[in-house]
C-alpha cells in the first residue's frame, strides 16, 4: 500500500519535472516572436512578421533578418550552450561554483582569440565597422587555450585535492593572469587591431552572422547529444568516485570528454560573441531547487533556461538605454554575480571554504 | 570452482605497500568477512575487488582473468557499499536506481520493479519518496544497500556496513546480508569487531602485515590467531553453542 502510494509520487514527480522544461521551451517559443519586435527602430507586429517574409519596407526587411533575428537566435545557441556547459562542469567537477567564467576557460579563450588576432587572424575595417578576417583560426586558438586552462585548473585541483572553492580561486587566479596577458598582447597591437581585440572582449549578440550561429550550433548541439547520452554516468560521478567506478563508468574518459566539449562550447561562444558570463553558473543552480540534480532533466532544463535568460538579457539590453545597445555580457554579469554570491553564502551542503 | 580467485595480489599507494602477494578465494552463495587491525588493508582490498583500483597480480572470475573483462561487464558482476556512503539530493528511487545504471537508455519497467521489490525487500517503504540526503546514517546505509542489491551482480562487497549503525540497524543489515547469501549471492566485507563476524560470516579471511594470515571457515579463528593479529589476549567461550572471544584488558 505504502509503495503503491510512493510510485505514484514518484510517477507525479517525473512528470512535474518534464511540466518545468516543457514550460521552459513555451517561455522561449513565445518570447522569441516577441523580442522581433523590440528594439530601437519601431516596428509593429505586422512590419516584424512581414520583415521575417521578406515583405514590407527593405529597411525592415534588413533590420528583421540581417540584425534581430540572427541576434535572437545568438542568444538561443549561446545561452544554451553556455548553461550546458556549466551544468556538465558543476556535474562532472562536483563543483556548484563551476562554469567556464569561472574555472578561467572564458578569459584564456579571449587571451586566445586576442593573440589570434593580433598576430595573424588581424583586423580590417569595413567602412565603421572592424572585422576579423579569419574568425575559424581564431576560434581554435580561442579552444586551445580554454582546453589547456580547463586542464591546468582541473590537473591541479585534482593533485593536491582541493576544496570545490580552492578550485575556483584557482580559477580566479588563471583569469588574471589570461586578463594580463591580453593586456599585453593589446598593448603591442596597433590602433585599428587594438579596437577590434578590446571590442571583441565584449560579449555582444550583434556580431553574430547566421554562418558563426551555425558553426557555434554544429558544436553544441552534438555536445548536448553527448552529454545527454552521458547523464547517467554524470548522476553517478555527483555521487562520488569511488561509486561511479564500481559501477564501471570509466571517470577519467568521461570527465576527459566532458571538460573537452564544454571548453569547446566555451571556445566557439567567445570567438563569436565574446564573453557573456554567469549563464553557466546562474541556470543549473536555479533549476536544481524546482528539479533537483538529476541531469536527466537538469541537463536540458538548463539549456533552456540558459537560451530564455540570454533572450531576456539581449532584449533588456536593446531597451534598458534608449539609443543604444549595451553588451549582452554586462547585462547577464550584472544579473549573475548576485547569484552567484547567494550560493557562496548557501551554506547547506557546506562546500568547504579553502 | 571458486567464484572469485585472488591470486599474488599487490598494491602499494605513493610507494608505500599495503598489500603483497596476497591469495584467496571468495566461494558463491557464501558470507566472507575480511579481518584485521586498522590499517592492515581491509577498505583497500574490498575497492580493489570492487573494480575501484588498479592492483598487480591476477583476480580471475569464474576463471576468467578480470583485466580481460570489460570495466563495465566487471561492473555488473560485482556491487560495493562504502563505508560512508554519499548521495546527490534525490529521492531514494533515484539513488538506488543509479545502482542499475541505465547509461544511454530510460531506465525501463524492468529497472523500476527490481527498485520497487527492493525498496520492499529493506523496509525502505516510507522512505521511497524523501530525499536521500535528508536521511539518518543508518537510513543512508540501507539505500546504499539497496543500491547495491538492485542491479544483477552476483558478488556484493561492503566496507565495514556495520560500523556506523546501532544496534537494530546491525542486527538487521546482519539478517539482510546473509539472506541474501542464502539466496546465492556471494557477500564480501570488512568488519572489525571479531564477534560481529562471527555473527554474519562463514568464511574469513584474515589479513596482518600487507598479507593473508588466514584463510578458511571459522575453525581459522582461534584465540592465539586473533591475538597475533590485533596485540590483546584473547579467549575463546562457547555459550550455547555459539562461539565469541574476549580478552583481558592488561595484556601485551
Amino acid at each position: 500500500m505504502r509503495l503503491e502510494k510512493s510510485k505514484k509520487e514518484y510517477n507525479s514527480l517525473l512528470k512535474r519535472n518534464l511540466i518545468v522544461i516543457f514550460s521552459l521551451l513555451v517561455a522561449l517559443l513565445i518570447l522569441i516572436p516577441v523580442s522581433l519586435f523590440v528594439g530601437q527602430a519601431k516596428l509593429s507586429f505586422l512590419d516584424s512578421l512581414k520583415g521575417i517574409f521578406g515583405a514590407g519596407s527593405n529597411a525592415n526587411v534588413r533590420i528583421i533578418r540581417y540584425i534581430r533575428l540572427p541576434r535572437i537566435l545568438a542568444a538561443v545557441v549561446v545561452g544554451f550552450g553556455l548553461a550546458i556547459s556549466g551544468c556538465t562542469l558543476q556535474s562532472v567537477l562536483q563543483n556548484p561554483l563551476a562554469s567556464p567564467s569561472s574555472l578561467g576557460v572564458s578569459q584564456s579563450a579571449v587571451f586566445g582569440a586576442n593573440l589570434a588576432i593580433v598576430f595573424g587572424a588581424g583586423a580590417f575595417s569595413q567602412g565603421n565597422t572592424l572585422n576579423v578576417n579569419n574568425p575559424y583560426v581564431v576560434a581554435v586558438i580561442a579552444f586551445v587555450f580554454s582546453f589547456a586552462t580547463v586542464l591546468a585548473v582541473v590537473g591541479i585541483s585534482k593533485f593536491k585535492n582541493f576544496a570545490p572553492v580552492t578550485v575556483i580561486l584557482l580559477g580566479v587566479a588563471a583569469t588574471s593572469l589570461f586578463t594580463a596577458l591580453t593586456t599585453l598582447t593589446q598593448y603591442l597591437a596597433s590602433d585599428q587591431v587594438l579596437s577590434a581585440a578590446v571590442y571583441w572582449s565584449f560579449g555582444d549578440l550583434s556580431r553574430a552572422s547566421y554562418q558563426k550561429i551555425a558553426i557555434m550550433a554544429a558544436c553544441i548541439v552534438p555536445s548536448f547529444v553527448v552529454f545527454f547520452l552521458f547523464r547517467w554516468k554524470f548522476n553517478a560521478i555527483n555521487s562520488g568516485d569511488e561509486i561511479a567506478s564500481s559501477l564501471g563508468v570509466s571517470l577519467n574518459i568521461t570527465r576527459m570528454l566532458a571538460l573537452i566539449l564544454s571548453s569547446l562550447i566555451t571556445a566557439v561562444c567567445v570567438s563569436f560573441v565574446g564573453v557573456i558570463g554567469f549563464v553557466g553558473i546562474i541556470c543549473p543552480q536555479l533549476l536544481k531547487r524546482f528539479i533537483g540534480a538529476d541531469m536527466r532533466f537538469l541537463l536540458p532544463a538548463s539549456g533552456l533556461c540558459g537560451a530564455l535568460l540570454l533572450v531576456v538579457s539581449d532584449m533588456l539590453a536593446r531597451i534598458v538605454v534608449s539609443g543604444m545597445n549595451l553588451p549582452v555580457g554586462a547585462v547577464t554579469a550584472i544579473i549573475g554575480a548576485p547569484v552567484f554570491v547567494y550560493i557562496l553564502l548557501r551554506k547547506e551542503k557546506g562546500y568547504g571554504v579553502a | 570452482m571458486a567464484l572469485l580467485e585472488v591470486k599474488n595480489l599487490s598494491f602499494s599507494y605513493s610507494k608505500k605497500s599495503v598489500l603483497e602477494n596476497v591469495s584467496f578465494t571468495i566461494e558463491p552463495s557464501s558470507v566472507t568477512v575480511i579481518l584485521g587491525a586498522n590499517g592492515a588493508g581491509k577498505s583497500t582490498l574490498i575497492k580493489i575487488l570492487a573494480g575501484i583500483y588498479k592492483y598487480q597480480g591476477d583476480i580471475f572470475y569464474q576463471d576468467v582473468n578480470v583485466k580481460e573483462i570489460k570495466k563495465k561487464t566487471y561492473a555488473s558482476y560485482v556491487s560495493y557499499v562504502p563505508q560512508s556512503p554519499s548521495f546527490v539530493s534525490s529521492t531514494v528511487v533515484d539513488a538506488i536506481l543509479l545502482g542499475r545504471l541505465p547509461l544511454f537508455t530510460a531506465p525501463s519497467k524492468k529497472d523500476y520493479q527490481r527498485v520497487y521489490e527492493v525498496i520492499e525487500e529493506l523496509g525502505l517503504e516510507d522512505f521511497a519518496m524523501k530525499d536521500v540526503t535528508k536521511l539518518s546514517g543508518g537510513e543512508q546505509q540501507k539505500v546504499a544497500l539497496a543500491r547495491a542489491f538492485v542491479g544483477e551482480s552476483t558478488i556484493t562487497l561492503l566496507d565495514e556496513p556495520t560500523a556506523n549503525l546501532d544496534l537494530k540497524n546491525c542486527f538487521e543489515t546482519i539478517k539482510t546480508l546473509k539472506k541474501s547469501a542464502a539466496n546465492g549471492k556471494s557477500i564480501v566485507l570488512s568488519m572489525h569487531d571479531v564477534n560481529d563476524a562471527l555473527d554474519v560470516g562463514d568464511r574469513f579471511i584474515v589479513l596482518k602485515d600487507n598479507g593473508v594470515l588466514a584463510e578458511g571457515d571459522v575453525s581459522v579463528l582461534t584465540a592465539e590467531l586473533l591475538s597475533e593479529v590485533y596485540g590483546l589476549d584473547f579467549h575463546k567461550v562457547e555459550h550455547d553453542g555459539k562461539i565469541h572471544f574476549h580478552f583481558k584488558e592488561d595484556q601485551k
